[in-house]
């Protein structure tokens, strides 16, 4: 009924045109160790067009994913070389996600992420690699765990990296004979697998955390008779570190009122946009803070507990 | 040793949190330094000595960076330290080589589809389609021991885990479709119900005659439209005649008022508003649409800026 009524209120009038819609408010890209990058933006559409095309960063693009505010998958065409066309029927925010083969290309040993577009964006680079250049000046910088994050200004940016910190130079001749103690990684292959190993590790907490929601479809089962914790919001910031200030200002708020709130309410005491505090709770989710539960029509945010649902 | 050394080095700067910053000096310091260590552990003495050169100009402006008078210097000293790094890499790049690792590959294919398969599963659950469940959850653990071990058989695990994820995509997109039909129908209908209207109030909006019959003859085709594409096409030929009918003042103000109605909606729910309150704002919702209809904008307009004031200070 809610969202009749907010198509209604779309698409009843033909105005509001001034609106930035199309516009990306945030891009986040994550590069993997072997090039291929994964996507995720926000869109803003107009919700009195039946249809919106979205612009990719690639030609080469799978795993191509958009789901609107209400968590509703769109179907979705491909409309060009570099764009797909989304049936929206009266969506106003659309979340894209896909893999992208094509902006970052490798020569020898060095790896260039390449891209030019009209906004700013976050860029993950692979773990453990290190930038040898790179053609723009970052609009801020930090780590995550073992991978540099930047924040990109728009326009054109080429980032050159390298991931296997350890240089042969040819002619590599192999070894006479192999030294009697010499039974641990060589040289290259150590190095390499330093850096694959977390990646198996990351795989297979992703993979736990597919399995643990996978066969945990209500949630955790409550504990009978065991009081909760209370909740502690720098519990939650030494936990998940890096929140920004205005996410840790819903997270203390959630905390203080039972740790869990209706995003309806939370707009309402925190005086923010919808949008804004949309992408706020998507963002504290992603970094592991808090659990997204939907109910009828809204969602409840909860303080995600430690050794909690993933 | 040189192997161990850059572990070493990649070891310690990852330790040192690099600091958060708006093209902060300090950050952009410390990003240009991790390439000249890099580029110190990796340059040979064979190297040709236009890499020295650039290795040793590149130092300069690193360390300049530091010594900025402002953030706009900072940022060309990074720069060029940067693009003189990368040059001199391209050049130690020439007789490079690297070696293909698989596991790094097949664990970034495998962390790729972990991920993806987490982002089909929860819509699995909004389209109450079953989730391939403990075969593609065995085979998933299958192929994470088979990369820890180096084993060369996770290519065909991994082939087959983006065969059943791919049909468990295609099951989710046939639920989504019919949904998805459902959803363009109930557009469709919201639209024609739209257009009904503008073409009862067509005298009050200045709707020529014409342009009257080719709204109903519009209507009676998006009535009568099934397909999702179908729709849209009708959808956006309506949304072309109304730029040329310059329906959009009118417009905008129902917008404006349906917004309104909705905001005072949710203070009503949410107790900021009462009984009495909301059904005073309802009144002047109607009477803003009887000044509508008459054609009245600018009054119009008026009751809904006095609304609006009034609902802000509540």
């Amino acid at each position: 009924m809610v969202r009749l009524a907010a198509i209604l209120i779309a698409i009843v009038v033909w105005g509001a045109a001034e609106a930035s819609f199309g516009a990306l408010p945030h891009t986040e890209i994550t590069v993997y160790p072997d090039g291929l990058a994964h996507v995720t933006a926000q869109v803003e559409v107009d919700p009195q067009e039946p249809s919106f095309v979205v612009g990719l960063l690639g030609t080469a693009v799978d795993s191509f994913v958009a789901v609107d505010e209400d968590g509703v998958l769109l179907a979705a065409e491909r409309a060009g070389v570099s764009s797909m066309e989304l049936e929206t029927f009266g969506s106003g925010l659309v979340s894209i996600s896909y893999d992208v083969h094509d902006i970052v290309s490798k020569d020898g040993r060095i790896w260039t992420f390449s891209l030019d577009i009209d906004h700013e964006y976050t860029l993950l680079m692979p773990g453990g690699a290190v930038i040898v250049g790179m053609n723009a000046i970052p609009r801020n910088l930090d780590t995550v765990g073992e991978s540099v994050r930047l924040e990109m200004p728009s326009g054109p940016a080429e980032i050159s990296y390298i991931t296997n910190t350890a240089r042969s130079v040819e002619p590599v001749a192999p070894p006479a004979t192999p030294a009697p103690d010499d039974d641990g990684p060589s040289g290259d292959s150590g190095t390499l697998m330093l850096l694959a190993l977390p990646l198996a590790a990351g795989a297979v907490g992703a993979f736990l955390a597919i399995r643990a929601r996978s066969r945990r479809p209500g949630g955790p089962a409550p504990h009978i008779g065991e009081e909760p914790e209370p909740l502690d919001p720098e519990a939650v910031f030494a936990r998940v570190p890096g929140l920004r200030d205005e996410d840790k200002e819903i997270v203390r708020y959630i905390c203080e009122n039972g740790g869990e709130v209706s995003e309806s309410r939370l707009r309402k005491k925190l005086l923010r946009p919808r949008t804004s505090m949309w992408r706020a709770v998507q963002r504290l989710s992603r970094e592991g803070a808090v659990d997204i539960i939907k109910r009828d029509s809204h969602n409840q945010i909860r303080i995600r507990r430690e050794g909690g649902p993933q | 040793m040189r192997v161990y050394l850059a572990v070493a080095v990649l070891v310690a700067l990852a330790a040192v949190p690099l600091a958060a910053a708006d093209a902060d000096p300090v950050a952009l310091h410390k990003l240009a330094k991790q390439a000249q260590i890099q580029a110190q552990i990796q340059v040979d003495p064979a190297d040709p000595p236009r890499v020295h050169e650039l290795l040793a100009l590149g130092e300069v402006r690193v360390e300049a960076i530091l010594n900025s008078t402002d953030a706009e210097a900072a940022g060309e000293n990074f720069l060029a330290a940067m693009q003189m790094f990368s040059e001199a890499f391209q050049l130690m790049n020439e007789n490079g080589q690297e070696p293909e690792d698989d596991q790094i590959y097949y664990a970034a294919v495998l962390e790729r589809q972990a991920r993806y398969y987490g982002q089909l599963l929860e819509l699995a659950e909004t389209y109450g389609v079953e989730a391939p469940g403990e075969d593609l959850d065995a085979l998933f653990a299958q192929a994470t021991a088979q990369i820890e071990a180096g084993d060369p058989d996770v290519a065909a695990t991994l082939e087959r885990i983006n065969h059943m994820v791919g049909l468990f995509r295609e099951q989710i997109g046939a639920v989504a479709a019919q949904e998805d039909a459902e959803r363009a129908l109930e557009y469709a209908a919201l639209y024609v119900k739209h257009l009904e209207r503008l073409v009862d109030n067509a005298e009050e909006l200045n709707i020529p005659p014409d342009g009257v019959e080719l709204m109903l003859a519009i209507r009676d085709r998006l009535a009568a439209a099934t397909e999702p594409s179908e729709i849209i096409s009708i959808i956006n030929e309506i949304i072309t005649l109304k730029q040329d009918l310059d329906l959009v003042k009118a417009n905008q103000l129902e917008l404006w008022m349906r917004q309104t109605q909705t905001t005072a909606e949710q203070m009503l729910q949410q107790g900021v508003l009462d009984e009495i309150e909301y059904a005073a704002v309802k009144a002047t919702l109607d009477r803003f649409l009887e000044e509508l209809e008459a054609g009245d904008l600018d009054e119009a307009e008026t009751l809904l800026t006095r609304l609006n004031a009034w609902l802000s200070e509540q």
